[in-house]
């Protein structure tokens, strides 16, 4: 993160109606130079359309936007620094890669000898020269993707917006164009609006993340505190696994990895002792699911009659089986306390 | 900026389609003028409609027009819909000579056509009849019939056809439950096209019809040729009118057939 | 049951009644004829010799020409309002594909008589602009190649609203507003992306035009009059009026050969565009 919060994007009472439909409610939000900001939250909730109002693809019911000090409300979005890199690319498929990376600089009025400088700059640095005389289905979908990104950053845009860029890519694919997207976005030091859907691609590349559901923010924050310091119900309950205890007038939130189990009955290993930070409780086993590295161990309660479920690690002593009454202790730090 | 273009766009349209209505409009306004001389409005009559109910040559061309157009869109749709079928279920080796032959009727000038079945009717010694106007007639509607079902059959998922077979019906139970019901908008839609196709057809009609097969196309022309008349404009009315309804009623189909059929969409 | 049968009917009727008909049309092109009209079976190629006087010659470049500005109009005519109509709303993009596609149906003959009634010299116009004064002489307005070109532009327009739209309706939105996201002004963006991208729909369009504009007999002969003298009339007069079935069977020969040559390029055109696309 730069150290100097310099304000790039600023959304100002943002909202959204399509007819009769409000998508999204009176928002605010400042996106400062140089970050990595995820927008993450379920199909539906308006991510693509705050992406697009910025963009300026959609123009907002009410509210303003800022691009760098400057009202860019109802500019149209060929007026604007912003270039955005869309779902599933919307390469021109009458162009060739060059064609379609150059677009953006003809339009400018670029000149040829400035044009020229700033493409092998692009395609260098995404490895592009072998399919500069291609066209677009000539190609791959990492490759496509690859045009896709040059296609923007060669118009050195003050802000990046990408939505869901690597949704269409199988698993391995994903993985290493995150870690390129990434370091790309490091090293140019770009402010880059990103959508997924995927939270451990939130988690692993954002600075910051915006958890956002039916139009509404519901957080801001870092990866680390949207995971460990949830201020909602929803935000605990989206992102990764979590378990909530129900108490009279709150509830407590637990992250499964959290959960120690430990024998009742004190014959094996000892629990530890009882002390001031921690929590403890008694239950049945109802169900042990293996999945790979971890087991999920599913624990009915017995003082609540609630449901809650732990991970459980093989190197831990011994594995657990349905049917067995079980301990249960963690830590107060690692439980989150949420007002219904 | 954006309004200002979209309405220069839409003025721009809205005056071609005054462009092509227009004359239209003229003619059926005309067809109520109450005088026969010339342009200057006198009145609303329906005189030439009633004087048209009474010409025994108007009566004669309807009703030749109607049995030519009923029996050749008969017989074109179910050739057409037969050919469709088996064009889509199986693999012909000459597959592209015969989709070319289909498509030749409508790839070839009319007046070729024309003239080339007054060829071979003349040098058969067949005398130019009605039997002649139908038979020209089933050659050109057929092919619109194989492509309108044709575009159906295509996008009608063969799993359909394969749930069913799974489901214990044989290939004629297959036919009858699920592939029939499905195309059949498009089997109406061929047969309205057709008909509309028949009864308006002049260009081939022209080379083909004997003295008595007169058709309403041909006897409109006849009159035209002869000079202008508020009967004419009747005439031309009624065949706009059925014309227009037959096209919303096909279209209709269409539409509907096709948003009611497409499930997975 | 194998249902290859079904297809044979309609092969038998499409051999019998256009692939021997047309046989005919080229045996009779080559044979010669007596005074009278009455064919005699005797080879010559003198019905295609006759073709480059320059009477004919004539009549083939007017006919082309005809042909041509009837596509160039049309299509600045029909390409803003397919456009416009794709830019409707579902509902009323239906309502207005309905209003385009009636003229289509209905018949040439009525729609070129209709313009008869307003061109004539006792026509609307000239009826109009004589009681308001502004002329005192009817105008000239119909049986001339105007009036002929007006006629055909009136009777395809559809030819080439319909394919247009399609191409149009199947564009992706979203090359639009990537073309705009990179800094394309709308004009810009029409001209980048739409147009070419539309060029099928618009070579479908232009040839369904240009083919039926080569042999169209009906508008000429309604609004043209008797001066007006396009391949298709001459071919109407050589059947049925001059009796002269070899030579008017030679010109019929020569506009399908040419209308066929013209579908053939565009197929391989629109073949080779797919195929270089999908192929790497
Ligand atoms: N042009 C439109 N007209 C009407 N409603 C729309 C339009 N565009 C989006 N919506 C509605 O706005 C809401 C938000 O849509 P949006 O595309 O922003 O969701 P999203 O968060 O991007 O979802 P996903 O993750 O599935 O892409 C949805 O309920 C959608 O139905
Ligand atoms: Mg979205």
């Amino acid at each position: 993160m730069t150290k100097k919060q310099h304000v790039m994007i600023q959304l100002e009472t943002i909202e959204k109606n399509f007819a009769e439909n409000q998508v999204i409610p009176p928002l605010n939000l400042s996106i400062f130079e140089g970050e990595f900001l995820t927008l993450l939250g379920p199909s539906g909730c308006g991510k693509t359309t705050l992406l697009r109002m910025i963009a300026g693809l959609e123009e907002p019911s009410a509210g303003n936007i800022y691009l760098d000090g400057q009202q860019v409300t109802y500019l149209p979005p060929y007026k604007r620094d912003v270039n955005m890199i869309f779902q599933h690319y919307a390469l021109f498929p009458h162009m060739t890669v060059e064609q379609n990376i150059l677009f953006g600089l003809r339009m400018k009025k670029v000149s040829p000898t400035e044009r020229e400088k700033r493409i092998s700059q692009v395609i260098a640095l995404t490895q592009l020269e072998a399919y500069r005389q291609r066209k677009p289905r000539q190609l791959s979908g990492g490759q496509q993707q690859r045009v896709a990104i040059a296609r923007a950053l060669v118009n050195n845009p003050k802000v990046l917006l990408l939505d869901e860029p690597l949704g269409a890519l199988d698993y391995q694919l994903r993985k290493s164009l995150q870690i390129e997207l990434k370091s790309l976005q490091r090293e140019l030091g770009l402010t880059f609006i990103y959508v997924t859907h995927d939270q451990e691609e939130a988690l692993t590349m954002s600075d910051r993340i915006v958890v956002m559901n039916q139009g509404k923010i519901e957080q801001t924050g870092t990866p680390h505190e949207i995971y460990h310091t949830p201020m909602s119900q929803f935000v605990a309950g989206f992102i990764g696994e979590n378990n909530f205890i129900k108490h009279e007038d709150f509830y407590i939130s637990l992250r499964p990895e959290k959960i120690n189990l430990c024998e009742v009955m004190f014959q094996g290993e000892s629990p530890p002792p009882l002390t001031d930070d921690t929590s403890r409780l008694t239950g049945t086993i109802t169900d042990v699911v293996f999945y790979g590295t971890i087991d999920k161990v599913f624990i009915h309660l017995d003082d609540s009659g609630q449901t809650i479920m732990a991970y459980q690690y093989f190197d831990d002593k011994r594995r657990w089986q349905a049917g067995e009454k079980v301990g249960l202790w963690w830590n107060l730090k690692d439980e989150v306390r949420l007002d219904r | 900026m954006k309004t200002w273009r979209q309405s220069l766009l839409l003025s721009y349209s809205l005056i071609i389609l005054a462009f092509l209505y227009l004359p239209i409009a003229v003619l059926v306004l005309y067809s109520f003028n109450n005088t026969r001389i010339n342009a200057v409005w006198t009145g609303w009559t329906i005189q030439w409609y009633l004087s048209l109910f009474s010409n025994r040559h108007v009566l004669d061309a309807v009703s030749n027009s109607l049995i030519i157009a009923f029996s050749s869109t008969i017989i074109s749709t179910l050739l057409g819909t037969m050919a469709a079928l088996a064009l889509h279920s199986c693999r012909f080796r000459w597959y592209t000579a015969i989709n070319s032959l289909i498509y030749m009727p409508i790839l070839i000038p009319e007046i070729v056509m024309g003239l080339s079945l007054l060829v071979l009717f003349a040098q058969l010694n067949i005398e130019l009849g009605k039997i002649t106007l139908v038979i020209a007639h089933i050659t050109f509607c057929m092919s619109f019939v194989v492509i309108i079902i044709s575009a159906r059959l295509e996008g009608l998922s063969k799993d359909l056809e394969e749930a069913a077979q799974d489901l214990y019906a044989n290939s004629w139970q297959t036919f009858r439950y699920v592939t029939l019901p499905l195309i059949m908008p498009g089997i109406i839609a061929g047969a309205l096209i057709s008909f509309t196709l028949s009864i308006d057809d002049f260009v081939i009609s022209f080379f083909v019809a004997g003295p008595n097969s007169s058709t309403l196309p041909l006897y409109v022309y006849a009159l035209v040729k002869r000079g202008i008349s508020p009967e004419i404009n009747a005439l031309s009315t009624i065949m706009i009118i059925v014309t227009i309804v037959m096209v919303v009623i096909s279209q209709r189909l269409q539409v509907n057939g096709s948003n009611k059929n497409n499930v997975y969409k | 049951m194998n249902k290859k049968v079904l297809a044979w009917p309609i092969l038998v009727w499409l051999t019998l009644f256009l692939t021997v008909p047309l046989c005919f049309v080229v045996a009779v092109s080559f044979i010669q004829r007596s005074a009278y009209g009455q064919l005699i079976y005797r080879f010559t190629i003198q019905n295609y010799l006759r073709l480059i006087e320059p009477l004919y010659i004539q009549i083939f470049i007017d006919t082309l020409l005809m042909a041509i500005l009837t596509t160039i109009i049309t299509f600045i005519l029909g390409y803003p309002l397919a456009y416009t109509i794709t830019k409707m709303n579902k509902h009323l993009q239906n309502i207005w594909l309905v209003l385009v596609m009636i003229p289509f149906w209905i018949n040439s003959l009525i729609r070129s008589y209709a313009w008869v009634i307003i061109l004539r010299s006792q026509g609307l116009i000239n009826t109009l602009l004589l009681s308001w004064g502004i002329i005192d002489q009817p105008l000239a307005l119909l049986y001339n190649s105007s009036s002929v070109l007006l006629g055909m532009v009136y009777t395809q327009l559809p030819f080439m609203v319909l394919p247009i739209y399609v191409s149009l309706e199947q564009l992706d939105r979203r090359l639009l507003e990537a073309s705009s996201d990179l800094g394309a002004t709308p004009w810009k963006t029409f001209w980048h992306i739409t147009l070419p991208l539309t060029l099928p729909g618009i070579a479908a369009g232009s040839i369904l035009v240009f083919i039926s504009a080569l042999g169209m007999f009906v508008v000429p002969d309604i609004v043209g009059g008797a001066k007006s003298a396009l391949i298709g009339n001459l071919i109407q007069n050589q059947f049925l009026s001059a009796r002269n079935w070899p030579f008017g069977s030679a010109l019929s020969i020569v506009l399908s050969v040419f209308s066929l040559i013209l579908i053939l390029l565009y197929y391989r055109v629109l073949k080779v565009q797919q195929t270089k696309e999908v192929k790497p």
